[in-house]
């Protein structure tokens, strides 16, 4: 209990709260229709590890198996990694055209997760507004046993949270860009010289140069001297492929987890030695209210 | 207008129920002198440390990453090869392990002094 009223009374939680506050008022602007919006910045939810700032629709349920198979400096014995996978599962639904929620549960740490997303800002195809931005949340539970009987895992010392603006929009009909500036928030760390409360910006662009097909890039720089074991940023490039009903995306990065507490506080893969891994993502939408396809 | 306040109001809670602690695992927790590092055998802390974190997913039939540590042969020949340390000290160019998590200091002590004393079958 001290260390939530401790806590509390953090500078760092205050915005977050005053911001709270506004949220209803936000929900109760007034609504355009959907063609005055900018549709597909992103053709998915995922830019590829990370969150793009797209929901999906009313009343859709999104199926998102993603997967990442080992690194491929393994070599031909373990047939460049595939021999290994660690994969995440996810539900996610609008429940209108601003707010998304979801579900997840990944290989990676045994971690359950849920988020909301919410579309802050549209860009509108008339240009008064002319990017979106799309507020993140999420927690995520670490369900591994403890290792050790010595040192009890508390429930608190298994959950992070994190915040995240995604700020982007179209450049034109091809490109696509997007800034992540992002706050993960560990419970639990290493030593009393790491950081809770991690800092770090993303960014983002996509080039779609087919119809159906785009290729993506994405990064998350750590602000520096924020931990103390060795880590790297998570950099991933790769391609979506639009197949109708199907989002498909390939890809190779060298972060292992799915979701931002992982890919971003706790990446060991350095892309200079080869820790590279394959991965893709496969997102089927159902279509739940009004009219099915 | 109410329905709509509703998603609004939800997303608020989110964020303001979300509890944080600050702590880390010095501070959590104060290692008072338990840790067993004078007499590490491999029969009597190695194996049973093995075989409670590892063998799960590195037993014969399931040998994820081609790694066996089922036995005293296959655990000594990742010990002289460097990548039991490597993975558990999460080193780059090594898979960290186990997956998602890190043994506790008091293991990885125990590990580095069976290993530095030649991996003996004890």
């Amino acid at each position: 209990m001290s260390a939530m009223k401790k806590n509390i009374l953090r500078p760092a939680t205050w915005p977050l709260f005053l911001f709270s506050l506004l949220l209803p008022l936000i929900f109760g602007a007034h609504v355009l229709s959907a063609q005055d919006y900018v549709s597909r910045t992103f053709r998915g939810t995922r830019v590829i590890n990370g969150h793009s700032l797209e929901t999906v629709h009313t009343g859709e349920l999104e199926f998102l198996i993603s997967h990442r198979f080992g690194y491929i400096n393994r070599g031909a014995y373990e047939f460049f990694g595939l021999d290994q996978a660690s994969m995440r599962l996810g539900f996610e639904y609008g429940v209108n055209d601003r707010l998304m929620l979801g579900v997840g549960r990944s290989t990676y740490g045994k971690h359950y997760d849920a988020f909301a997303k919410f579309r802050l800002l549209r860009q509108r195809t008339d240009g008064k507004i002319p990017l979106s931005i799309t507020l993140f949340t999420s927690a995520a539970i670490n369900t591994l046993k403890p290792t050790d009987p010595n040192f009890p895992i508390y429930l608190q010392s298994r959950l992070a949270y994190t915040w995240q603006l995604l700020i982007g929009g179209k450049v034109n009909d091809r490109l696509s860009l997007q800034l992540m500036p992002t706050i993960v928030h560990y419970n639990l760390v290493e030593t009393a010289e790491d950081h809770n409360d991690l800092l770090s910006a993303g960014a983002a662009i996509r080039f779609r140069f087919t119809k159906n097909v785009a290729i993506l890039a994405e990064y998350y720089y750590v602000l520096p001297g924020q931990r103390t074991q060795e880590l790297h940023d998570a950099f991933a490039i790769g391609f979506d492929i639009n197949t109708g009903s199907h989002v498909f995306q390939l890809q190779i990065t060298n972060a292992t987890g799915m979701i931002e507490k992982a890919f971003i506080g706790e990446t060991t893969g350095d892309w200079a030695k080869g820790d590279i891994r394959l991965g893709f993502n496969i997102a089927r939408t159902f279509k739940l209210k009004g009219r099915r396809y | 207008m109410i329905k709509r306040l509703i998603p609004g109001l939800f997303l608020a809670g989110l964020l303001f129920f979300s509890a944080c602690y600050y702590d880390n695992k010095e501070d959590l927790y104060i290692v008072e002198g338990n840790c067993n590092t004078t007499d590490v055998t491999f029969s009597q802390t190695i194996q049973p440390l093995i075989n409670d974190q590892c063998v799960s997913c590195h037993k014969a039939g399931n040998a994820n990453g081609n790694v066996l540590l089922d036995s005293y042969t296959t655990i000594k020949e990742q010990a002289d090869n460097g990548r039991l340390l490597g993975s558990v000290h999460h080193e780059g160019g090594y898979s960290a392990m186990p997956p998602g998590s890190t043994l506790s200091n008091c293991s990885l002590a125990q590990l580095d002094i069976w290993v530095q004393s030649g991996a003996p079958e004890n």
